[in-house]
């Protein structure tokens, strides 16, 4: 674990993206868009009454936090790595004596960090003009924090191991667009996962999207018992392994492929 | 005969944003961001005839790609004033941007994914070439830089001298009055510098486009440019022909020996015995390189090759590049 | 003028041509296709399944305001997105370089920036939301009149110069401040324009009907379709449409002299 190369890496990224910080603040602008449309789309719907046990006071609180829990676990590498890959510089980070994780760890973390000020910012804002009703609780608040950094895992390693795809295949972008629209529908974006219809709600209790965002919100907000918190926990868990698997895989043989073709 | 280009007191300022390393620093031009102004043109003046082929040199950041972008209209001057083929670039006329064309070495304007010659029919389009005379001129280029094969490719799959052939072709589809080339043979070959050379001055002569080139290969210069301007931090230092900058900066030659077998004076001995002051740059075992003054060089050859037993010797003039080198850190002294 | 129909002509082929060239970009754009339609349509039908009515407006109602999403959506990604898209960006002319070459040609810059990019996969799109709103009107119960058509084309055609001019204005903003992700900040805002536009508080409201008009593209044209749009409204729209287009051609300008001011 090469702590100090890694923390070399993020800060070469974060002084290149604090010097173009108006781009990645437009960029955390524009991943706020959703939840916020969504936001008022919901709390309009449950104007008349709680809609699917959400009242308006809880689905603003669900979307502010969606945008902090969106914009903290975002696999920037989505866009990363595929471009890295693409435009040939891959090979320079093969050469380092560093695995190419750490790159691209490191802009992830280096993008949150120039990005999160400015998100957390907008939504203390929007929490004092909306105020919505939170009770905290230790126990809420400790799950969260734990299921919130699995979460940040899991989405990105799953992002991550789609986007080294690119290393034998054109068609990279068309995998993580599919992700992106199942993690829109399924992951608690759209709307909670508790209000999704009959069989995608079980689709979603299913497929790790959902861990990927919703469930650390629904933890914090304290709307799930014992039990399913415990098995949203063995879900989350078993999905980051099933991706820390897939990786071993993909990257063996896109490597293979990758040397092959030279690059 | 009246001045194709025309450039008086040509000045062109760049703000520039700086911040120095570190955390601190960084975190500063979050809040505030400093700037710097670079005198990029210092008040250039100079003119060209129509016909000329002129060279732009100087070091790396000296001001020659900011004046030819200025001449090309690309850049608004800071000052001063410009006129190319009559008209003021700045306003970009679409009549003038009709009469001139630009190639910059490492870009390139043909898209990547269409075909050569479909890119240069629609280059024909916008440039509003005549059916018959945008055939007849794209043939006769075709033939002249011999690229009929590269025709039906896409500059995707074609290495990097092909694709500057190609742009170099686009460039002058139109027919161009005045041709700017800023540094066109970056990065290719030495056949292929020497093929694109021997093509502008051919196309020059046959069309007689005035052709201003910038290039850090003194070869493209010595070859190409009977006239190079000398551009130095934004000053014009020289403008003349490059002989007479060498004769001018370096009035000396240089006389290589290769020292035979053979009984006589020692090298050393001769040489202390010429009444013309001699300095040797360079020794090497028998090799030896001279250096003497211009006036010099016959009557100390002549003395060499009576007194010593010679097996080869040259006479030459100084390398350019160091006669330059020799400009850029002492400037010119006249 | 001949010249400039000639040109776009040659442009519309080039795309073509390039599009092609890649036998994958046909398959995915076909995906693509079918994720816009699924997220589009997904977020009402969840949203209905649990409310029936959102603001007034019912589920047919809402389903027209999704085609119409969909459908200027894929209007602009036939011609002018692509266009505008290869300004900026990481990977776009101006940081590249490459935009001297734009300034280079003899063709005024905002025709050339505008018109010289086609996509017409974006056309399967565009069939899609065609699609989408005859299911809505379907639904309604409600037969298209050939004064409704007209009514609600004029309407497209005024979202659609809307949509260009805010194009136009963020691909100008290339110039000022390098990398400006333009599709990323349009589609966000325009994600705004997927629901009724009351649902918004007031002061939002007024501002994404007038300001940032991502209400006004998307809702009157569905209006028009679905119910009725004063025409106040119309004219309203059309001026601010002109007004927007005069903004943005001022503001492309002054950008391009700033361009031609400072290094490249």
């Amino acid at each position: 674990m090469n702590l100090r190369g890694g923390w070399a890496l993020v800060r070469k990224s974060l002084f290149s993206y604090m010097a173009g910080r108006g781009f990645f603040w437009t960029l955390a602008l524009g991943w706020m868009m959703g939840p916020l449309v969504y936001m008022f789309v919901w709390t309009t719907a449950a104007r008349q009454g709680a809609a699917g046990g959400f009242a308006q006071g809880d689905f603003v609180l669900y979307y502010l936090c969606l945008i902090l829990v969106n914009q903290f676990t975002y696999p920037v590498s989505n866009w990363t790595v595929g471009d890295i890959i693409r435009v040939g510089g891959f090979s320079a980070w093969l050469l380092r004596p560093l695995p190419p994780i750490y790159e691209a760890i490191a802009t992830d973390v280096a993008t949150k960090m120039v990005c999160m000020p400015f998100s957390l910012a907008v939504v203390a804002v929007l929490g004092l003009a909306l105020r919505p009703s939170f009770a905290f609780s230790w126990p809420a608040a400790l799950a969260f924090v734990l299921a919130l950094l699995l979460a940040q895992a899991l989405r990105f390693m799953l992002a991550y191991v789609l986007a080294l795809v690119a290393l034998w295949s054109q068609r990279a972008d068309a995998l993580l667009g599919l992700n992106d629209t199942f993690l829109f529908l399924l992951g608690g974006q759209v709307a909670p996962t508790a209000l999704l219809p009959g069989v995608l709600q079980q689709v979603a209790t299913v497929l790790p999207y959902r861990y990927m965002i919703g469930f650390p919100i629904e933890l914090l907000m304290g709307r799930l018992s014992r039990a399913e918190m415990v098995v949203g926990f063995a879900w989350q868990v078993g999905w980051l392994a099933a991706a820390v698997l897939l990786h071993q895989f993909v990257w063996r043989r896109g490597i293979r492929r990758y040397a092959a073709v030279g690059g | 005969m009246k001045p194709h280009i025309l450039v008086n007191d040509l000045c062109k300022v760049y703000r520039v944003p700086e911040r120095e390393a570190g955390l601190r620093a960084a975190i500063g031009s979050l809040i505030h961001r400093r700037y710097r102004d670079v005198l990029a043109v210092d008040h250039i003046t100079f003119t060209v005839q129509p016909g000329e082929i002129v060279g732009f040199i100087g070091p790396n950041g000296a001001g020659k790609t900011t004046t030819l972008k200025v001449l090309a209209g690309l850049l608004y001057p800071t000052g001063g004033e410009v006129r190319v083929d009559g008209c003021v670039p700045a306003e970009r006329k679409p009549a003038f941007l009709r009469r001139i064309s630009m190639v910059m070495g490492n870009k390139s304007q043909l898209p990547l994914e269409n075909t050569v010659s479909d890119s240069f029919y629609v280059l024909g389009e916008i440039y509003r070439v005549p059916r018959d005379e945008f055939h007849r001129t794209l043939d006769e280029l075709v033939d002249l830089m011999e690229i009929k094969d590269l025709l039906p490719k896409m500059p995707h799959d074609l290495s990097l001298g092909e694709r500057m052939k190609c742009e170099l072709i686009a460039a002058l589809l139109h027919r161009p009055r005045v041709l700017f080339l800023d540094e066109p043979t970056l990065g290719l070959d030495v056949t292929m510098q020497f093929r694109l050379r021997r093509f502008v001055a051919e196309y020059n002569r046959r069309s007689q486009a005035t052709v201003i080139l910038t290039s850090h290969y003194m070869a493209d210069v010595v070859s190409l440019c009977p006239r190079v301007v000398l551009i130095h931090q934004g000053r014009l230092l020289f403008d003349g022909d490059l002989t007479r900058l060498a004769e001018q900066m370096a009035p000396f030659k240089l006389i290589r020996l290769a020292v035979g077998n053979g009984s006589g004076q020692t090298v050393q001995d001769v040489l202390s015995g010429l009444a013309q002051p001699v300095t040797v740059i360079e020794q090497n075992e028998r090799r030896y390189t001279l250096r003497v003054r211009r006036t010099d060089a016959s009557p100390v050859t002549a003395r060499l090759l009576n007194d010593l037993p010679l097996a080869d010797i040259t006479v030459e003039d100084p390398p350019i590049e160091a006669v330059i080198d020799q400009v850029y850190r002492e400037g010119v002294n006249t | 003028m001949g010249y400039y129909v000639r040109l776009i002509r040659l442009f519309i082929q080039t795309s073509f041509q390039r599009e092609t060239a890649f036998r994958a970009n046909f398959a995915i754009s076909l995906l693509n296709t079918a994720l816009t339609l699924i997220a589009g349509l997904a977020g009402v039908t969840i949203l209905f399944g649990q409310v029936k009515t959102i603001q007034g407006w019912t589920f047919p109602q809402a389903l027209a305001l999704v085609g119409v999403y969909l459908l200027v959506g894929a209007l602009r990604d036939v011609c002018i997105g692509p266009s505008l898209e290869s300004l900026g960006g990481l990977s776009g002319e101006v940081f590249g370089g490459a935009f001297d070459f734009t300034l280079l040609k003899p063709l005024p810059t905002q025709f050339l920036v505008s018109f010289r990019s086609w996509r017409l996969w974006a056309l399967g799109d565009l069939l899609l939301s065609l699609v989408v709103l005859g299911v809505a009107l379907a639904r309604l119960g409600q037969a298209l009149t050939l004064p409704g058509l007209a009514v609600f084309l004029v309407a497209l055609l005024i979202s659609m110069t809307i949509v260009y001019a805010v194009l136009l204005l963020l691909a100008s903003c290339v110039f000022w401040y390098r990398g400006v992700p333009l599709a990323w900040i349009f589609d966000s805002l325009i994600q705004m324009g997927r629901y009724p536009v009351g649902i918004y508080p007031g002061w939002l409201r007024l501002l994404l009907t007038w300001v940032v008009p991502v209400g006004f593209i998307t809702s009157v044209p569905a209006q028009a379709l679905t119910g009725h749009v004063p025409a106040l409204t119309l004219l309203g729209g059309a001026a601010l449409a002109l007004a927007l287009l005069a903004l943005a051609s001022a503001f492309l300008r002054v950008s391009l002299r700033r361009y031609s001011s400072a290094s490249s």
